[in-house]
């Protein structure tokens, strides 16, 4: 279709629609590199996108029955805690104030368009790489965002609020006030750091844990536990100086957007790789969704310039720089396997009320730690409806962690605690919510850089188990710097009304001047 | 309904690449017109402030930026859209022809909550050329058996009829909202910019 006018010749030809490859495309859009920004399937994002509910059913379909088109995702397994059809005339039963409704199969296929759930949910810190780059570069005009409300971690078998800010650790009740100034004393101390003096005070610290020092400076168990497992988001076997960056970045970024250091996107993470995508457009980057590639050759031409040539769908794209996703980089091309590491573990679960009740609808990031001396921590993520994540009445809740065993024995026993998980009668009075839903599943950490054989093929990586996207911003800065050398990393794209169309009609006749003196704001 | 401040209204434009919706939008609002044909770039969003029955209102009006042009626009460019301009080209029926498969796009993607009620407006574009080939009769039809679409013949380069279109979609776009009071489904959204809230001062990282 159409395919007589697509253009064949760019200077960069980007394959795959996830975060990385997203902001390269846009960086060399918005400098004025000619760009295709292709992906082989018929939405954005890849491993990184946001489905609604139907979306979703078809990428667990997929998984199942074409396991060569989603290599990465194994493990998988979907369950329903509720009936395919809801009875008739249950929902009547309204003696006790709100009345709750009683979900089934068939009212989430009808609301399916209500969901937006993330494959890759992440969270940015306000103060955070991400933030920075959306404002500086004007593409946060394309997105919005809600506060992370709380963070909350698992304590004496409970769930527990995590005092961060000033104001929380005066409030809280959980600790006394002699561990109240103990706690500040910490905190104050470390966001008080320069990076010298950081490296400074940590320096007998090399081989050893977070744990080790706070116990050392005396901090109690529950303060252990709250700056450990909560603020670092670490484990026992977190470095010292590591552990101490990661509470520095949490603590910076407080106090800017709302009462916690995090933002979540509407709609969810999905939505942020498309933003890239638009500014890259509007300078002029070529789309096309549905455009598989079938071979990539490089050919060297005149004065040993290399070009790469790409085949999809039986035309030949020429670039000068391709850019493509780990997942959809032909094996060949691509120096070394990615570096062993570590698989994620990952659930979904939706549920019809929120884990700890609260007086707005919350937003809230839990970290529990590791419930068994060789677990991980687990990092949970519940979205409502506030979020555009899912229809009134229902949760969103998103488990991360490395994986040891196999996703469902990993992050099941962590489920158990917060939800009931035993199905049943929805409307029954229960202190914790109903899973109405869970799908577990593996993926393998395609995080680590890879390098390709060819210098002008650059590998995007997937996306790791960290909480945010800094990462992938650091890397596409990395990619963009190789080909683009000494130009700036998505400098401020104009406001709309400040852009002057080079073929705007000019009254009057024409003369020749220099193109640059043309943007002076017209009156 | 009470003393709203300030209504901003998202209006997407949609059509077949080459009918003129970025000539449109940039005649309606900066009243220019070029007639050298690019696919779209610098194309991003515009805004213009218009007043609708004593009330001002902000129309937001967001170009494709070209995505169209191979079938590639994603969903996040629906989100939250309060009216919907689908063009053609009077003198190119396939144009006319992808109204129908552009409507079925908007309503999929945007999922709106009440579907058949949603401010659609049609505009035939390009009136000013002689070679026309489809005619008033046909564009009226179609949008009478689509529940009454308004229907516009309009001219970006001539300027002819871009106004009452736009104040049409502002006014339809008004009265859906008031009625089905689904004006802002989530309150409380966060734009980020660099004039933050910000009171953590000391601790200003700032690398810029």
């Amino acid at each position: 279709m159409m395919d007589e006018d697509f253009p064949t010749d760019f200077q960069v030809i980007v394959v795959g629609t996830g975060m990385v490859e997203s902001i390269v495309a846009a960086a060399c859009s918005r400098i004025g590199k000619n760009v295709l920004h292709m992906d082989s399937s018929d939405h954005y994002g890849g491993l990184w996108a946001s489905y609604n509910f139907e979306g979703l059913q078809k990428f667990i379909k997929e998984v199942n029955s074409d396991p060569d088109r989603q290599k990465q995702v194994y493990n998988l397994s979907e369950k329903w805690f509720i009936e395919k059809e809801s009875a008739q005339g249950e929902t009547t039963d309204e003696n006790k104030g709100e009345p709750r409704k009683v979900w089934s199969q068939a009212d989430f296929a009808a609301e399916y368009r209500k969901f937006n759930i993330d494959t890759t949910p992440k969270l940015l810190f306000s103060r955070g790489p991400l933030v920075e780059l959306l404002i500086s570069s004007n593409i946060a005009r394309y997105a919005e965002f809600r506060c992370v409300t709380r963070v909350l971690t698992w304590l004496n078998d409970q769930l527990m609020p995590v005092p961060c800010s000033r104001a929380d650790v005066f409030a809280t009740e959980a600790v006394g006030i002699v561990e109240k100034r103990m706690l500040m004393k910490m905190l104050t101390s470390i966001v008080g750091y320069s990076e010298e003096e950081m490296n400074n005070e940590f320096k007998d610290w090399n081989n050893k844990t977070l744990k080790e020092y706070l116990t050392h400076k005396g901090l109690t168990p529950n303060l252990i536990h709250y700056i450990l497992y909560a603020i670092a988001g670490g484990n026992n076997s977190l470095p010292c100086l590591e552990g101490v960056k990661e509470c520095k970045k949490f603590l910076m970024s407080l106090g800017r957007y709302g009462n916690t250091p995090f933002l979540w996107p509407m709609y969810g993470s999905g939505e942020l790789p498309q933003c890239f995508c638009r500014l890259c457009a509007v300078f002029g980057g070529v789309y096309c969704l549905n455009r598989p590639i079938d071979k990539v050759e490089t050919k060297t031409v005149d004065e040993g310039k290399t070009v790469v040539t790409i085949d999809s769908k039986s035309k030949k794209l020429n670039c000068d720089h391709l850019v493509i996703g780990v997942h959809e980089c032909p094996e060949e091309l691509m120096s070394s396997e990615p570096a062993e590491s570590c698989d994620i573990s990952k659930a979904v679960f939706v549920t019809n009320g929120t884990i700890m009740a609260s007086e707005k609808e919350p937003l809230t990031l839990l970290r529990f730690p590791p419930l068994a001396d060789d677990d991980n921590a687990v990092t949970v993520l519940e979205v409502g409806p506030a979020t555009g994540s899912c229809p009134k009445g229902l949760f969103v809740v998103y488990f991360i962690t490395k994986k040891t065993k196999d996703a469902e024995s990993d992050l099941k026993p962590y489920a158990e605690r917060i939800f009931d998980m035993s199905g049943g009668d929805q409307t029954a009075a229960t202190d914790k919510p109903k899973c109405l839903w869970s799908l577990f599943y593996n993926v393998k950490d395609t995080s680590s850089p890879v390098s390709s054989v060819v210098d002008n093929v650059h590998v995007c990586s997937g996306p790791d188990a960290g909480l945010d996207f800094d990462r992938a911003v650091e890397q596409a800065e990395q990619i963009f710097k190789k080909i683009c050398p000494g130009e700036e990393f998505l400098p401020r794209a104009p406001n709309p009304e400040e852009i002057v169309f080079e073929d705007d009609v000019t009254h009057g006749p024409e003369f020749q001047r220099e193109q640059d003196e043309e943007a002076e704001p017209k009156e | 309904m009470s003393s709203r401040k300030k209504l901003l209204l998202k209006v997407i434009i949609l059509g077949d690449s080459g009918v003129g919706k970025t000539s449109l939008m940039n005649q309606f609002v900066n009243k220019k017109f070029s007639n050298q044909y690019k696919a779209t770039i610098g194309a991003d969003f515009l805004t213009k402030e218009v007043i609708v029955d004593d009330r001002i209102v902000t129309m937001q009006i967001w170009d494709t930026a070209g995505q169209e042009r191979f079938q590639s626009l994603g969903v996040a460019f629906y989100r939250g859209a309060d009216c919907c301009v689908l063009v053609f080209d009077v003198t190119a029926p396939n144009t006319f022809k992808s109204l129908e498969s552009w409507r079925d796009e908007f309503l999929i993607q945007a999922s709106p909550r009440d579907p058949d009620n949603f401010p659609f407006v049609i505009l035939g574009n390009k009136v000013d050329l002689d070679n026309r080939a489809v005619s008033v009769k046909r564009g009226q039809q179609w949008c009478q058996s689509k529940n009454d679409i308004p229907y516009f013949e309009t001219s970006a380069k001539e300027a002819v009829n871009v106004e009452l279109a736009f104040q049409t979609i502002a006014r339809n776009a008004l009265a859906q909202e008031t009625e089905a009071e689904l004006y802002n489904e989530f309150p409380d959204q966060i734009k980020l910019n660099a004039n933050d809230n910000g009171r953590n001062r000391d601790g200003d990282n700032c690398a810029c």
